[in-house]
C-alpha cells in the first residue's frame, strides 16, 4: 500500500457508454464532485471540466477508430493535498507522450491536435497510462497550501 | 464506426442563422462538444454558403455570446470557418465575451490568426471600418 492509501481519500466514479451525449455527463460529474473542494477556485474547476472534456473526447473517439463499445471509467480521487480524474477507456493504448505537449503555434491551416496540449496546460499534470487494452489519462490539481513565507506574511 | 449520438433532453442547443450588417452570423446557444460538433459543423458550411452566395461583402461570424462551454472540437470547427473564409480571402470573426469560450481561445492565442470581438455590435465597425 503506498502514500495514497493512508489519506483521507474519497472516491467517486461513473461509467458512462463511449457515446457523444455523454461528454457532457462526465465533465458536469468531475465538476460537481471536484466543486466539493472548498480549496478548487471556480477557475480551476473551468479547467478541469474542459480538461475532462478533452479526454473523454479522445476516449469516446478512440474506442470508435478500434471498432470498441466497452464503457468508459471515470474516477475522482479527492484527499486534503490533490484531486484526481483517471479516465479509462479500452481502444487499445496509443503512442502516448511522456512530458507535456506545449500549446501549438495558431495556423489557420491546423484544425486538430488540440486535446493532449490543453490537458497538459489546464492541470497541473496530466500523465498517460498506457496497455494493451487501453489508456488511462490521470489529470491531476494540487493544492497550494499558502505558508507564511508564500503568503508575504 | 460511427459514434452513436443519444439525444439528452437536458441539454439546451440551438443554432440560429443572421444577416447583420452585412456579416452572415451563426448564432450558438448551448455547449459546442462532441455531442454538438455535427450540427455546428453543418451550421457553418451552411452559412458559408449563404455568406459566398449573398449580395454582402460575404463576412461570416460564429457568436459564441451565449455559449457557456466549448472545447477544443468546437474550436477545431471554428478554425475551419475561418479556412473556408481565407480560401475565398473573405473575412471572419467570432464574438467572443469575456467567460469561459474566449478564455479557450486566449490560451491557444487564436486572436493572432481570428479576428475577435466582444459584442455582435462590433461587427458593423469590422466590416466598415
Amino acid at each position: 500500500m503506498g502514500e495514497r492509501a493512508e489519506r483521507s481519500e474519497r472516491v467517486s466514479q461513473i461509467s458512462m457508454p463511449p457515446e457523444r451525449s455523454y461528454v457532457v455527463i462526465a465533465r458536469n460529474f468531475v465538476g460537481d464532485v471536484a466543486a466539493e473542494e472548498s480549496w478548487i477556485s471556480a477557475s480551476r474547476l473551468d479547467d478541469l471540466r474542459l480538461a475532462v472534456s478533452e479526454a473523454v473526447t479522445n476516449a469516446i473517439v478512440a474506442e470508435s477508430e478500434h471498432g470498441v463499445q466497452e464503457q468508459i471509467l471515470i474516477r475522482c480521487l479527492a484527499d486534503d493535498a490533490q484531486f484526481e480524474v483517471r479516465i479509462r477507456d479500452h481502444a487499445g493504448g496509443f503512442d502516448a507522450p511522456s512530458v507535456a505537449v506545449p500549446v501549438p503555434e495558431p495556423d489557420p491551416a491546423r484544425e486538430g491536435g488540440f486535446g493532449l496540449p490543453l490537458m497538459s496546460a489546464l492541470v497541473d499534470e496530466a500523465s498517460f497510462e498506457v496497455s494493451d487494452d487501453g489508456t488511462e489519462v490521470c489529470l491531476t490539481l494540487r493544492r497550494v497550501v499558502e505558508t507564511d513565507a508564500s503568503s508575504g506574511v | 464506426m460511427e459514434i452513436p449520438a443519444v439525444p439528452c433532453a437536458s441539454v439546451v442547443f440551438d443554432i440560429q442563422q443572421l444577416q447583420l450588417d452585412g456579416w452572415t452570423v451563426v448564432a450558438i446557444v448551448g455547449d459546442l462538444d462532441l455531442a454538438t460538433a455535427p450540427v455546428f459543423r453543418r451550421a457553418i458550411a451552411s452559412a458559408a454558403i449563404t455568406a459566398h452566395s449573398s449580395d454582402s461583402t460575404g463576412g461570416l461570424a460564429v457568436d459564441l455570446s451565449a455559449v457557456d462551454f466549448v472545447d477544443s472540437v468546437g474550436i477545431g470547427i471554428i478554425l475551419g470557418g475561418l479556412r473556408r473564409q481565407l480560401d475565398r480571402d473573405l473575412p471572419f470573426a467570432v464574438v467572443a465575451p469575456s467567460g469561459p469560450p474566449r478564455s479557450l481561445l486566449d490560451r491557444l492565442r487564436l486572436g493572432q490568426i481570428l479576428t475577435l470581438v466582444d459584442n455582435r455590435g462590433a461587427l458593423a465597425a469590422l466590416q466598415h471600418g
